[in-house]
């Protein structure tokens, strides 16, 4: 594997990483807070989801935001002119 | 090439690399690191299957919204304890640190811990290092593919069973086993077994010493908690230096030379494929594999051990080295009084939790209800959280408002004390009535005094709410 593509997958890994274990503790505060059997009730369309769902789906939403969040500050600081 | 050109090119090939090969060696400290991935392993692998009474010693009934471990049960409301805890392990990792340097790393992490089992299976298949090395750049051969596939199904297997013994952890592990083995696992548990299996294998076959290389925060910010006096793995410069190898070092006999006869092992043993005579490198894990087998290459030429060792800043520029200054550091000391407060804190917290909760919610739909012999009533939900392990009964009194009276309305009416499963919520309702001509404002407040009737120490809970009447008259009646 040449350097450059070696370097992108090393970018890739640590966001995947990172972002992983910062979801972790977001879904712990937030799920130690709120019961998602509660807030699909309160949804505001029909929403039936079991705790197991509502754990899983919310862990990999926060994941997916914070892999975003990290891309994009990543693509505007490679992209900027300091 | 020399053997230094040699290892710089392994070096620098190691950096962009493809894949380190590090070689087996055997000495105390590689001896401590397998005692620590049996013990470590094989708590990970066990606990689960461990039995307390009824149900699964350490489960993480995330279903049920209920952490238990052993005797303790946890619930959401004791989320700060869980924070404390991993706050305690944080410091707990400083002040180690600060003593020992990146013993963590070397001996516990579940990466080093995974990675190393990973590589003893690789061995098993593949033979030594150098066999690994001519296996890889081998042809594809029958005898090559036979490894590989073997290689792999040994690795993935032991990642499955990581994978189940994870998800073990959140959901009764016998009934996952059993599932598992009918092919009946399925939505989200078979996600998550495949998920840290994947995660496992990943981690611990593929990237390995690139997770704590490039992934890792901790080795890059645990150098804030090093000082003079931490533990490092270090090469003897003084002692070691002028390197001399083979027939250099017979040619030049009459040169001044230093200890190190240039072998290369250290760097060929290094998961992280470092150097370490080119001194700290935040690559090191302080897995300590060159101290051993250097110590070994200093006995087979007769020289004293140590040449590579653990060491201190302080030692390496020639102070003594005492056991108070390793331990009576002001870094050492301020991470060891956080970690102790800490403790006593967590202690005090989980031997005072309450054992129940309770919250006092009005009726939304009616203020008060009028009985026809002029007494005014106050429903009220009471929602009592039995967190404690047995089947409690609760008693409801009330105060701050002369001449009500209290009494359960559901489940049933007229009992002197509502029953709630342990471990449960109750969902009770409790009426409170009063003769209309004792109330003096259109509402007041009122107090409930809930407590528990059994158990080694029954407590008492008061919650607050307000009661609402008619609007009293002048002349003591109601309008």
């Amino acid at each position: 594997m040449h350097e450059g593509a070696r370097k992108k997958w090393v970018v890739v890994a640590c966001v995947l990483w990172i972002s992983f274990l910062c979801a972790g503790v977001a879904a712990t505060l937030f799920f130690a807070t709120f019961d998602p059997v509660n807030l699909a009730q309160q949804a505001t369309f029909p929403a039936e989801i079991d705790r197991m769902t509502g754990y899983s789906l919310g862990f990999l939403l926060f994941w997916l935001l914070l892999v975003i969040n990290s891309l994009i500050i990543l693509w505007l600081l490679r992209a900027s002119k300091f | 090439m020399t053997i230094t050109e040699n290892i710089a090119a392994q070096r620098s090939a190691a950096i962009y690399s493809e894949k380190i090969f590090p070689r087996e060696v055997r000495g105390r400290f590689q001896s401590l690191r397998s005692i620590c991935v049996y013990l470590l392993l094989g708590a990970y692998y066990l606990l689960p299957w461990v039995q307390w009474g009824e149900r699964q010693a350490v489960l993480f009934d995330l279903p049920a919204r209920k952490f238990h471990i052993f005797m303790l049960t946890f619930w959401p409301q004791d989320f700060y304890l869980l924070s404390l805890l991993l706050i305690m392990a944080g410091i707990a990792l400083f002040f180690f640190t600060a003593i020992a340097g990146r013993v963590w790393c070397g001996y516990a992490c579940p990466q080093t811990v995974w990675t190393e089992i990973f590589i003893w299976m690789e061995r098993w298949v593949e033979g030594s290092r150098a066999q690994q090395i001519k296996l890889a750049s081998s042809p594809w051969t029958f005898n090559k593919l036979r490894k590989r596939i073997i290689k792999q199904v040994l690795w993935v297997s032991f990642a499955l069973l990581t994978g189940l013994t994870f998800v073990g952890y959140f959901m009764p592990i016998r009934q996952l086993l059993l599932d598992a083995a009918t092919f009946e696992l399925a939505g989200w548990s078979l996600f998550w077994v495949l998920f840290y299996s994947f995660a496992t294998y990943g981690n611990a076959g593929f990237l390995r010493e690139q997770v704590c290389k490039y992934m890792c925060p901790y080795a890059r910010f645990q150098s804030a908690m090093f000082d003079r006096d931490t533990l490092i793995v270090a090469y003897d410069q003084n002692r070691g230096e002028p390197r001399s190898r083979g027939k250099k070092r017979k040619q030049t006999a009459a040169a001044p030379k230093g200890d190190c006869v240039d072998c290369g092992l250290c760097v060929q043993v290094c998961p992280t494929g470092i150097d370490i005579r080119e001194g700290l490198q935040y690559e090191c894990i302080a897995c300590a594999a060159c101290i051993d087998v250097c110590n070994n290459v200093m006995d087979s030429v007769a020289q004293p051990r140590d040449l590579i060792r653990y060491s201190t800043e302080a030692v390496d520029s020639g102070q003594q080295s005492r056991l108070p200054q390793l331990l009576l550091r002001p870094r050492v000391l301020t991470y060891a009084v956080i970690l102790m407060a800490l403790i006593a804190a967590f202690g005090s917290a989980l031997l005072l939790r309450a054992t129940m909760q309770v919250d006092v919610l009005r009726d939304r739909n009616t203020f008060y209800r009028m009985t026809s012999q002029g007494i005014v009533e106050n429903t009220f939900q009471i929602r009592i959280m039995n967190k404690s392990q047995i089947e409690q009964r609760y008693h409801i009194a009330i105060h701050e408002l002369t001449g009500a009276s209290v009494s359960w309305s559901s489940p049933h009416k007229n009992i002197a004390s509502a029953a709630v499963a342990p471990g449960e919520i109750g969902d009770l309702i409790a009426t409170v009535s009063i003769p209309a001509d004792r109330l003096n404002s259109r509402a007041q407040k009122i107090s409930f005094m809930i407590s528990e009737t059994l158990g080694p120490r029954p407590t008492s809970i008061a919650e607050e709410s307000r009661f609402w009447g008619p609007t009293p008259q002048a002349d003591g009646g109601t309008r």
